[in-house]
């Protein structure tokens, strides 16, 4: 079933709430299940299937609570934030999310070069998972999320500069992995 | 060659096949609650409304709910007409209370 293109997500939503329509729905994950599948997949180290268990709950958290949608946002906007949400609450059900952690690493060395044409998505994925919370949140929330830095400030419920600290460490930290530069002292 | 801003936009923008996730999701899907109904409301305020009529005819003689204003307007909050109006105005603000949530 393709996604409908001549349909908007505002069309496919007013479905939903005025007729109850399902189809409508199923048409709405459809076209965003891959933005919000990825960046739980991000957001879980790689742990794939857990990350499509949050999605599902994501989907369903969304369907209860879409008459609270506030069509001044974007519908991914609002589903990243419930899918941030459900990661976070299912991480702290086995461990502490430190989410405004102080890290006391040394910056790392900020490679402007390009990355190699051997940096793959997998690579990614793996580097990604190497970040600490906050790091990774941050990314997430940004580059996936596509949020602004003060969005995602208030979504992940940190102070501003904490996000854009993290974001610059989390940058540089991607582009050494990625390229094998070393850490400086 | 590719900047890290171009793989994190690409990694972020990638199409993952559905693979069948959609349909599981919509499986799933509870049944959504019974959008709100006038009938609701009248049940809820209408029952309230009885039980506060009831309340005032079964009321000990002399009792009446302007009696019970009254007494309000003076500050004697203990008296049984004041106590009735009171339990009256508590029911219907707590009937009001239910279906706002509801909402």
């Amino acid at each position: 079933m393709p996604p409908d293109a001549s349909q908007t997500d505002a069309d496919l939503i007013l479905a939903v709430l005025e007729r109850d329509d399902r189809r409508a729905y199923g048409q709405l994950v459809l076209r965003h299940q891959s933005l919000v599948r990825t960046v739980l997949r991000r957001l879980t180290k790689g742990d794939h299937a857990l990350a499509d268990d949050i999605a599902q709950e994501t989907f369903v958290l969304a369907w209860r609570n879409l008459k609270h949608f506030r069509f001044e946002a974007r519908f991914s906007t609002w589903l990243y934030r419930i899918a941030f949400n459900a990661w976070q609450s299912e991480a702290r059900k086995k461990r502490e999310v430190l989410l405004d952690d102080p890290d006391d690493a040394p910056m790392l060395e900020d490679v402007s070069a390009d990355l190699p044409d051997t940096a793959s998505r997998i690579d990614l994925e793996r580097a990604l998972a190497t970040l600490s919370d906050g790091e990774r949140s941050a990314i997430a929330a940004c580059y996936y999320g596509d949020l602004s830095h003060e969005e995602a400030a208030k979504t992940l419920g940190i102070p501003l500069g904490t996000v854009k600290t993290h974001i610059l460490r989390a940058k540089a930290k991607l582009r050494a992995r990625l390229t094998g530069a070393k850490e400086t002292p | 060659m590719k900047t890290l801003e171009q793989l994190l936009v690409d990694d972020a923008h990638a199409t993952m096949p559905d693979d069948g996730f959609s349909a599981r999701v919509l499986h799933t899907l509870p049944r959504r609650a019974p959008r709100h109904l006038p009938w609701k409301a009248a049940l809820i305020l209408g029952s309230t409304a009885l039980g506060s009529v009831l309340a005032a005819l079964l009321a000990p003689s002399g009792t009446t709910a302007m009696q019970g204003v009254l007494d309000l307007a003076t500050a004697r909050y203990f008296t049984p007409g004041a106590l009735a109006v009171l339990g009256t105005a508590i029911t219907l603000a707590v009937a009001g209370a239910v279906l706002a949530a509801d909402e």
